[in-house]
């Protein structure tokens, strides 16, 4: 006989929505964004088990370990809502199983993923978009605030559409929507964007290396310094690097300038 | 005031972007009246931390602070002390790494102090208090606001109390132009390396 299953309603999804960017507000590095979970997804649990003892449950597994990219998570989310539901009309062990399962195998993988293709491309390219326009207008400030205005509009453009299709392809497709994610179209825009974002550069520093004007010295000495930053720059951590830098720029051009 | 609100966008409250050092930084010159200042230390920040990332329970140097801090005592130098933008920005940047690297160990500490807030929201729950959670959220954002808030103020006093021998260093140079073209291509070399080497 198939169980009639308690539909979430929109507006309890919305809500799931909007609670999903606190998601990582009580972070910690035992439970990781547990704590966030619960937050995000109480609204589904409160619709879904009014019994006071039922929804105690629910919350308490909802506080165990998780970890994810913040943004990605909304898929994890909506596939979550999903199975609450299911659990909550049949109170079938499979169906929690179900639960724990998406939370624990999907948070690693979805978390690779997004580290790649968030903070290692889309986050960078919003910054070469800001870069680009800043360099360009560096004459006038008041065009200068396109770049921040550009590299903000078109992050979040991406930020919000994950977050809100997320969780809204999670909750129909559940697991399966994870299926497509990783070979889909998205995935291949993250590709341009690496192209489009090496070209922008390379204008860039091309039109800084032509506008350093006439000093044979100086035209030397940028490719010369940019090699030995290539160089060491896998070896030396970041900030050592830069007051590397510094120093090195403060001697060249007190000595050899 | 402001910084605690960005502050707050890093990890915590959305992750919308409005905190990197390429935004962050012309807001904090905006609001000290030398925009100016603000992009060119945003810009620097955001571009030589490109590469640190944060992964799994790693903290990474808060760029927030450094691009705020930096933005904030530039303009305040190129103002009081008459220096130019740029030689205003070097210095500034130069002591506001650190700041952002000690604000990470504060953040560190802030996010193990959270776990055993979570612990107590469990025993909250099984004794039947569903708002605990909700509760703790809503203060883990308020702390935060304050704590950043505080941070950056008592850094801002420490910085701009440095002596003006400090912020005229770039006049022994004798071209902070120079030295900024230096850090771009530092900038850039990290770019490179992030679109390159990155998968």
């Amino acid at each position: 006989m198939e169980v009639e299953k308690i539909l979430i309603s929109k507006g309890v999804l919305k809500k799931v929505f909007f609670r999903s960017f606190l998601l990582q507000a009580l972070w910690n590095f035992k439970g990781m964004q547990n704590a966030g979970f619960l937050y995000t997804i109480k609204p589904a649990l409160d619709f879904l088990y009014p019994v006071p003892n039922e929804r105690k449950n629910a919350y308490t597994r909802h506080l165990d370990f998780f970890n994810t990219h913040p943004y990605y998570a909304s898929y994890i989310i909506g596939a979550v809502c999903a199975a609450e539901e299911r659990y909550a009309a049949t109170d079938s062990d499979d169906e929690l199983a179900r639960i724990v399962g998406i939370k624990k195998i999907l948070g690693g993988p979805i978390a690779a993923f997004g580290e790649s293709q968030i903070w290692g491309t889309l986050r960078p390219f919003a910054a070469v978009i800001g870069v680009f326009f800043i360099i360009l207008f560096s004459k006038n400030i008041a065009l200068m605030w396109i770049g921040p205005a550009a590299a903000f509009i078109f992050y979040s453009s991406v930020h919000l559409y994950l977050r809100y299709c997320g969780l809204e392809d999670g909750y129909k497709l559940e697991d399966q929507v994870f299926e497509g994610l990783f070979t889909g179209k998205l995935q291949k825009s993250f590709v341009y964007m690496r192209i489009t974002a090496i070209v922008m550069a390379v204008f860039l520093l091309v039109r800084g290396f032509l506008g350093a004007g006439p000093s044979v010295m100086l035209k030397t000495a940028y490719p010369v310094v940019f090699i030995i930053v290539a160089l060491f720059i896998k070896k030396v951590p970041a900030t050592v690097l830069f007051y590397a830098v510094l120093i090195a720029g403060g001697l060249f051009a007190r000595f050899c300038y | 005031m402001i910084f605690g609100v960005l502050s707050c966008d890093t990890v915590l409250v959305g992750q919308f972007m409005y905190s990197r050092p390429l935004i962050a930084g012309p807001i904090a010159g905006l609001c000290l009246g030398n925009p100016y200042v603000g992009f060119i230390a945003g810009l620097c920040v955001e571009l030589i931390w490109v590469r640190v990332i944060p992964i799994g329970d790693s903290v990474p140097p808060d760029s927030t602070l450094t691009a705020v801090l930096a933005s904030a005592a530039a303009a305040t130098a190129a103002r009081n002390l008459g220096i130019d933008n740029i030689s205003a920005v070097i210095p500034a940047l130069a002591v506001s790494v650190p700041c952002g690297i000690l604000y990470k160990m504060a953040e560190i500490r802030l996010r193990a102090s959270n776990a055993g807030i979570v612990d107590a929201v469990r025993v909250k729950i099984i004794r039947g208090d569903f708002v605990s959670v909700d509760r703790e959220i809503f203060y883990a954002v308020i702390r935060k606001f304050f704590i950043s808030a505080a941070f950056f103020l008592a850094a801002y006093a420490l910085v701009t109390a440095l002596p003006e021998g400090y912020w005229r260093v770039m006049d022994i140079t004798r071209g902070s132009e120079i030295v900024m073209r230096f850090i771009y291509i530092l900038c850039f070399a990290q770019l490179f390396e992030m679109f390159l080497k990155w998968k």
